[in-house]
């Protein structure tokens, strides 16, 4: 709710609010994202639904004279590259970016005196009043801005359509379009897993920080993974954001990833009690090993560290690990021999009544097929099923009591 | 490293002496007559799943505890065979 009345008021009251002489101000960025690295190129977790500029498919209309598009370029493709034929900018009336069928024609660098550029696209024929904002498309070209998806990922007609809250670009009248602004709800930063690492064993972690400020993201931490062995991406949300305020944590520890090899991820929070997202952020890409899960049983060396020279019990840590703490070897030769006992007389024995009956489940196929209808094993053998159940539970209770009290030992 | 030591010694002694059984193979067929059984109890088991199982744990149970219990007996009737100092 929050998210839309934003929404409105950046509209219909842009100018009175927005700094400089900026119209129109989505600074909701967050994050950048770049899905040119890693595999998750290879997935498309977003079908159908073109990128819209501003945050809906519905036109937004301006009220001020418009003259500038400006975008913040982080990396990729010049502001000049996105110019022109079909691309982020078109030249040519009917392609690209369309307002009121003012085009874009020129394009100036503005440097931000640090992480990137200003991209200003200047409209053809510009200052102009009225008319709506169309949709924006990016067309293959690999760039990185700030708060939107990256071109590369993006492969016309195939756009995306950006939540709530997502892209940062201004529209500005003649003056000079204002410097974005850092958003400060829902910047997610991913730390884990660490870009490049190989992890050996399932569950992965995924954990990080995230600023949770005006809106509180009532919802989870979604993470989208994807490898080239999967058709689709996987989408799993497990924390819960119940309290507001900066580098809050997220942590997702029991997801157990289905197949080995490369991932790629990425991260977002959701609010769907008001229908509020940010942005997707990338967190890289990283290997899984197995898809084994990881157990107690398994074995670990301690961390070999390195102790200083007065660091009296580092030394002694040390020593502990050294004298005390079983070798690779010695584990291996223990699970040979537990596995040989349990393969020969008397303990064999057990082991194949064991596994005889471990092979036993529910729905094994029955020797003969009947038939109840629904409503007779509802009414009539279900609660018989229970009342004898409960029944034959309190006999062997009380037998088993009286037997008890005949053992010797 | 003494630990190390210690237990691959254990262990290679009893690696040893247990390598000498012979292996214990399921030649009775026990195995797949439990897997028989199975189909059978799953009869029941559609229209009465609760009484089913019931009666399966009793008796499982009752066979476990039972035959530990005769075998506590047994080890200890032989355990009292050995003679003491007097």
């Amino acid at each position: 709710m929050y998210k839309l009345l934003l929404f409105i008021a950046a509209v219909l009251i842009a100018p009175q609010i927005s700094f400089g002489a900026v119209v129109y101000d989505v600074g909701y960025g967050g994050s950048s994202i770049n899905f040119v690295a890693g595999t998750i190129t290879n997935a498309t977790p977003y079908s159908g639904s073109p990128i819209t500029f501003p945050l809906s498919s519905s036109w937004v209309t301006v009220t001020s004279p418009i003259d500038t598009l400006r975008i913040h370029r982080l990396s990729g493709a010049s502001c000049s590259d996105l110019l022109g034929g079909g691309s982020l900018a078109s030249n040519a009336a009917g392609t690209g970016m369309v307002l009121s069928g003012h085009y874009i024609d020129s394009v100036a660098t503005v440097s931000d005196g640090g992480t990137g550029d200003y991209c200003d696209f200047h409209f053809h024929s510009s200052p102009f009043t009225g008319g709506n904002v169309a949709h924006l498309y990016l067309n293959n070209k690999t760039v990185t801005l700030e708060g939107a998806v990256s071109n590369g990922y993006v492969n016309s007609p195939s756009n995306y359509t950006v939540s709530s809250g997502a892209p940062a670009f201004q529209l500005c009248d003649s003056g000079t379009c204002g410097t974005f602004t850092t958003p400060s709800d829902g910047i997610v930063t991913p730390n884990e897993p660490t870009p490049n690492s190989v992890y050996l064993y399932n569950p992965v972690p995924f954990n990080g920080t995230y600023n949770n400020g005006i809106d509180n993201f009532y919802n989870l931490v979604q993470v989208q993974a994807t490898s080239t062995a999967l058709t689709l991406p996987l989408t799993f949300q497990y924390f819960l954001a119940t309290s507001t305020g900066s580098s809050l944590t997220y942590s997702i520890t029991d997801y157990n990833l289905p197949v080995e090899g490369m991932y790629g991820y990425q991260i977002r929070l959701m609010d769907t009690i008001n229908s509020v997202q940010t942005p997707w952020v990338y967190g890289g890409s990283f290997g899984l090993a197995t898809t084994t899960t990881a157990t107690i049983d398994e074995y670990v060396t301690p961390v070999a560290t390195t102790c200083s020279t007065f660091d009296f019990f580092c030394h002694l840590k040390k020593f502990g690990i050294w004298a005390l703490f079983p070798s690779e070897g010695l584990i291996n030769s223990y699970t040979s021999l537990l596995e040989t006992i349990q393969s020969k007389p008397p303990i064999g024995y057990f082991t194949i009544v064991k596994n005889s009956i471990t092979g036993l489940n529910a729905s094994s196929t029955p020797e003969v097929e009947i038939v109840i209808p629904t409503q007779l094993k509802t009414i009539f053998f279900d609660p018989i099923d229970v009342a004898l159940g409960s029944i034959l539970w309190a006999a062997f209770a009380f037998l088993f009591y009286k037997r008890l009290k005949h053992i010797t030992i | 490293m003494i630990w190390s030591w210690l237990f691959q010694f254990f262990i290679s002694v009893l690696n040893l002496l247990v390598g000498l059984l012979p292996v214990v193979t399921d030649t009775s067929g026990f195995g797949a007559s439990l897997v028989t059984a199975g189909h059978y109890i799953a009869v029941p088991y559609q229209f009465v799943p609760i009484i089913t199982v019931t009666l399966l744990l009793i008796i499982a149970f009752d066979i476990t505890f039972e035959t530990a219990y005769l075998l506590y007996k047994a080890i200890y009737w032989v355990i009292r065979r050995f003679p003491t100092q007097s």
